[in-house]
C-alpha cells in the first residue's frame, strides 16, 4: 500500500469511526411506556413537557419528564433539536424557574436503560433514548430529526 | 409574619460563611431524596467575580475612594480605587433547599447567601411555603424576592445571567424582597405561555446597601416598605417574551447613624437616630420586551417610578443585543438612569442624578452547569450639577466564574 493509500484507507477510517460515534447518539425518540394509551407528540408537544410549560398529555393525563443524565451527548441533540436551546440554555431556563419556586426541572435516569425501565413501569413518565435502545417495553413518539 | 429584617445572622468572617455555606450545601445536595414520603432537594449557586477599576473620574465620594463603579446597589457593591483587583462586590455563594410532599402540591423552600459585599453575611433570602392548588394556581407565602424586573427572582444566579453583574442603572434599588403572600397563574393562552402574579406584603430591610451609596460605606439607614401590592404578568411564545409589572407601596426610611460629611471627612458622633419618615407613595411601573431569535439574543427594560407629592421620579432602562456563538455569547449593552425634577413640588432641574453604562460582555459556557464572563463597564455621570454624591465617569473590567449545582 503506497503512503496516498495509506492517508485516504486512514482518513476513510477515521471519517466511517465519526460516523459511526455520531450516528450511535443520532436518533433519539421520545418514549412512554408500552402500557400507555399516548400514540404520538409533535415536536411542540415534546418541547413544552421538557421546559415544563405543559404538564399532562394532548388528549390527557399526567406527562411527567425524565431526562438523560448532563454528561450524555443525546440530552444536547435532544434540547438542540426539539426545544431550540442548547443543553446550557436549558440549563440556565431551569435554574431560573427551580430557584423562584416557578418549576421543578425533570429528574434524570442514569442512562437509556434506566430510563426505559421507568418509563415501562409508569405510564405518566416520558423521556428520550436512543432509536437503537428501543423494545417491547416502550412506545416511540416522536422521532427527532 | 416573621420579619428577617436584613436578616444578617452574625456571621462575621467571609470564610466562616463560605464553610458554613459549604458544609450545608453538601449536606442538603447529599441528603437529596424521598424520605418518609417528603421529596428533599438542594441546590446552590456560586459567583466568584473580580473586578478592577480601568479609570474614570479620580476623587472621593462619601468615605469611598474612586473612581467607583456600583456593581449592586441593594447590596452595595461598590468596586473602587484604582490599583488591585477585588473581588468582594459581585461574588456570592447560595444554597437552597426544598421540601415536598403529596406529589409536590406542598412544599417549603429556604435559600440563604453570603455575599462578598456584605462581608459573607449570611442573609436568609428566600423562605416560604407553596401550595399548589391545581396545576395552574399556585400560592405561596412567606418571604420572596420583590419581582420588580424581569430578572429580579434569579438576580443572584449568575448562570442564569447574560452579564458579569446585572445593569445597575435598573437594577438597583433600596428594596429586592418583601414578606407576604402571592397568587401565581400559569397556562397557555392561544399558544402563549402565560404567567401571571399577584403580591402584597411589607418589606423592612435593616442596614439598607442602597443608602450606604448615598450616605457613606458605614452608614445605616432602615427601610421599611408597606402596604405592597403589586402583580405581573409575562408572556412568552417561541422566541419573544414579554413582562409587565406594577407595584405600589408606602416607603418611608430612618437613618440610624449619621451620613457622612465631606466639610469634616467623619460621620457625626454625636448624630441622633431619627425615626421613620412620612410614608410616601410609589408607585412602579415596568415593561421588558426580550427576545431569542435564531443565535441573537436581545434584553429591553423599561422602568418608571411615580411618587406622588415627591419633587422627583425615577426613569431607568437597558437595551442588549448579544449573539450566541456555541459556546461563546458576545454581548453590548446599554443601561440608564435618569431622575426628573417635578418643578411644581420644589423639585430642582439641575439636581437630579444621572448616569448611563456601556457594558461589553463576554460569555463562555464551561459545561451545561458553569460559565465564564468577562464584562468591561464604562459609566458616564449624568447628573445635574447641583446634585450630590457625585461619582463621576467609571470604567470597571470584570471576570466572574459562574456555577449551578
Amino acid at each position: 500500500m503506497s503512503k496516498t493509500q495509506l492517508i485516504f484507507a486512514r482518513s476513510v477510517f477515521c471519517v466511517a469511526s465519526l460516523m459511526t460515534a455520531y450516528w450511535s447518539h443520532a436518533g433519539a425518540v421520545v418514549v412512554v411506556s408500552a402500557k400507555s394509551p399516548v400514540s404520538a407528540l409533535t415536536k411542540e408537544q415534546s418541547s413544552e413537557i421538557f421546559m415544563g410549560k405543559a404538564t399532562s398529555f394532548p388528549g390527557g393525563g399526567a406527562a411527567t419528564p425524565l431526562d438523560q443524565p448532563e454528561s450524555s451527548p443525546l440530552r444536547d441533540e435532544f434540547y438542540t433539536k426539539v426545544t431550540g436551546k442548547s443543553a446550557s440554555q436549558a440549563k440556565s431556563y431551569w435554574s431560573k424557574l427551580s430557584f423562584t419556586g416557578k418549576g421543578t426541572p425533570p429528574k434524570e435516569g442514569h442512562n437509556s436503560a434506566d430510563i426505559k425501565k421507568q418509563i415501562a413501569d409508569n405510564p405518566n413518565l416520558v423521556g428520550y433514548i436512543e432509536n437503537s435502545a428501543v423494545d417491547g417495553s416502550v412506545k416511540v413518539l416522536f422521532a427527532v430529526q | 409574619m416573621t420579619e428577617f429584617i436584613g436578616g444578617n445572622v452574625k456571621s462575621k468572617k467571609l470564610v466562616q460563611s463560605l464553610a458554613l455555606l459549604g458544609a450545608l450545601a453538601t449536606a442538603v445536595y447529599s441528603h437529596a431524596g424521598e424520605v418518609n414520603g417528603i421529596d428533599f432537594s438542594g441546590s446552590g449557586f456560586l459567583t466568584l467575580g473580580a473586578g478592577k477599576m480601568m479609570g474614570g473620574a479620580h476623587n472621593n465620594v462619601s468615605d469611598y475612594n474612586c473612581p467607583c463603579f456600583i456593581g449592586d446597589y441593594a447590596q452595595a457593591g461598590v468596586y473602587q480605587g484604582d490599583k488591585e483587583f477585588q473581588w468582594k462586590p459581585d461574588s456570592k455563594l447560595g444554597v437552597q433547599g426544598t421540601a415536598a410532599f403529596d406529589n409536590r402540591r406542598y412544599s417549603i423552600t429556604a435559600q440563604a447567601v453570603a455575599r462578598g459585599a456584605r462581608d459573607g453575611a449570611v442573609n436568609l433570602e428566600w423562605l416560604y411555603g407553596s401550595y399548589k392548588l391545581n396545576d395552574k394556581i399556585t400560592f405561596q407565602a412567606g418571604r420572596k424576592r420583590l419581582p420588580m424586573f424581569y430578572y429580579s427572582d434569579t438576580q443572584d444566579i449568575g448562570v442564569a445571567l447574560p452579564w458579569a453583574h446585572l445593569p445597575p442603572q435598573l437594577y438597583g434599588w433600596e428594596a429586592v424582597n418583601y414578606n407576604g403572600v402571592n397568587m401565581m397563574y400559569q397556562d397557555q393562552w392561544d399558544g402563549w405561555s402565560t404567567t401571571a402574579n399577584l403580591l402584597a406584603g411589607k418589606e423592612t430591610y435593616k442596614d439598607s446597601g442602597y443608602w450606604k451609596i448615598y450616605n457613606g460605606s458605614q452608614n445605616r439607614t432602615d427601610v421599611k416598605w408597606s402596604n405592597i401590592l403589586g402583580g405581573d404578568l409575562t408572556l412568552s411564545k417561541d422566541w419573544l417574551e414579554t413582562r409587565l409589572v406594577y407595584i405600589q407601596s408606602d416607603t418611608q426610611t430612618k437613618n440610624v447613624n449619621g451620613t457622612w460629611d465631606a466639610a469634616t471627612l467623619s460621620y457625626d458622633p454625636g448624630f441622633i437616630e431619627t425615626e421613620f419618615g412620612p410614608a410616601a407613595k410609589q408607585q412602579i411601573y415596568g415593561i421588558a420586551i426580550n427576545a431569542d431569535y435564531m443565535n441573537w439574543l436581545v434584553r429591553t427594560e423599561f422602568i418608571h417610578i411615580n411618587r406622588p407629592g415627591l419633587n422627583f421620579k425615577d426613569f431607568a432602562q437597558i437595551v442588549g443585543v448579544g449573539y450566541r456563538l456555541g459556546k461563546w455569547q458576545p454581548m453590548l449593552t446599554w443601561s440608564r438612569y435618569k431622575g426628573t425634577a417635578v418643578v411644581d413640588q420644589g423639585g430642582d432641574p439641575e439636581g437630579q442624578e444621572g448616569h448611563a453604562t456601556t457594558a461589553l460582555s463576554l460569555r463562555y459556557d464551561l459545561t451545561t452547569s458553569s460559565a465564564v464572563k468577562m464584562q468591561i463597564d464604562s459609566q458616564r455621570d449624568q447628573s445635574g450639577p447641583n446634585w450630590a454624591p457625585n461619582y463621576g465617569d467609571a470604567r470597571l473590567l470584570t471576570f466572574t466564574y459562574d456555577m449551578v449545582f
